[in-house]
């Protein structure tokens, strides 16, 4: 499979229910000879749009102050899906096989506690 | 084997908070990469991704990892939709790669590189045969 697969497609839970598009995908790098295996960890999800931008959506950066608020307000509860969740890759959609924990994208946002 | 579950890392963990984490689109996709001489070679297009199959069970116990840079012309899928064939990729063995950073520092030269042929022969048979076309300017 290649990365552009996993790159705007749909996310399901396992009952059809549409938790928003993969904007990016997150790998862990590793040990290893050269730059090191890099390892699937996550998929970034956001429920309301389908562009990656570049940075903004993940509360690090914030200036200009105008554009990072559009982006913010784009990418609104945009969150994490651990890898470990997805069941299958089809064709333009990930389904889930477990319920994901709310994880947010916005490092500023606390995970919510008792998950 | 072992299918969907819940998280084994703390959640936490999945924000990446040490820093080893790379998103593909933020970190690898489009970035410059040059070869063991620092001459450019071309730019990362998509990724080949080993342990995940389109429509199989994903295995748990041997999570997906990057095993080539694909190199070819993307840019038409990107305007237009869809995808490019498999057979119109060239790929970057991952063991190719010697550093990740702001550009991508391979190990080969450019010049033994397959995925970066058709630059080549351009700038042979068709650059070089422009009056000027093989030196630097003056």
């Amino acid at each position: 499979m290649i990365l552009s697969d996993l790159l705007g497609s749909v996310v399901r839970t396992e009952d059809g229910a549409r938790l928003g598009h993969v904007v990016d995908v997150r790998f862990r790098r590793g040990q290893g000879r050269g730059a090191g295996s890099l390892t699937l960890i996550a998929l970034i999800v956001s429920p309301h749009s389908r562009m990656s931008f570049y940075g903004y959506e993940r509360g690090r950066v914030n200036g200009p102050a105008v554009v990072a608020k559009a982006i913010e307000w784009a990418h609104r509860r945009s969150r994490v899906i651990p890898w470990e969740c997805v069941q299958r890759v089809e064709r333009d959609a990930v389904i889930l096989g477990v319920e994901p924990p709310d994880i947010p994208l916005d490092v500023r946002r606390p995970i919510p506690p008792s998950q | 084997m072992s299918g969907a579950r819940r998280p084994s890392k703390p959640l936490d963990w999945y924000r990446d908070p040490d820093g080893r984490g790379l998103d593909a689109r933020l970190h690898l996709l489009d970035r410059q990469m040059l070869d063991r001489d620092g001459v450019p070679v071309s730019t990362v297009d998509d990724a080949e991704l080993d342990g995940v199959e389109l429509g199989e069970p994903v295995d748990h116990d041997h999570p997906p990892t990057v095993s080539a840079i694909l190199v070819g012309a993307a840019v038409l899928p990107r305007i237009f939709g869809g995808g490019m064939p498999r057979s119109r990729w060239a790929r970057i063995g991952w063991e190719q790669v010697a550093d990740l950073d702001t550009v991508i520092e391979l190990r080969e030269s450019a010049e033994e590189i397959d995925a970066v042929w058709l630059e080549r022969w351009i700038r042979d048979r068709v650059i070089a045969r422009i009056p000027g076309g093989s030196h630097d300017p003056e």
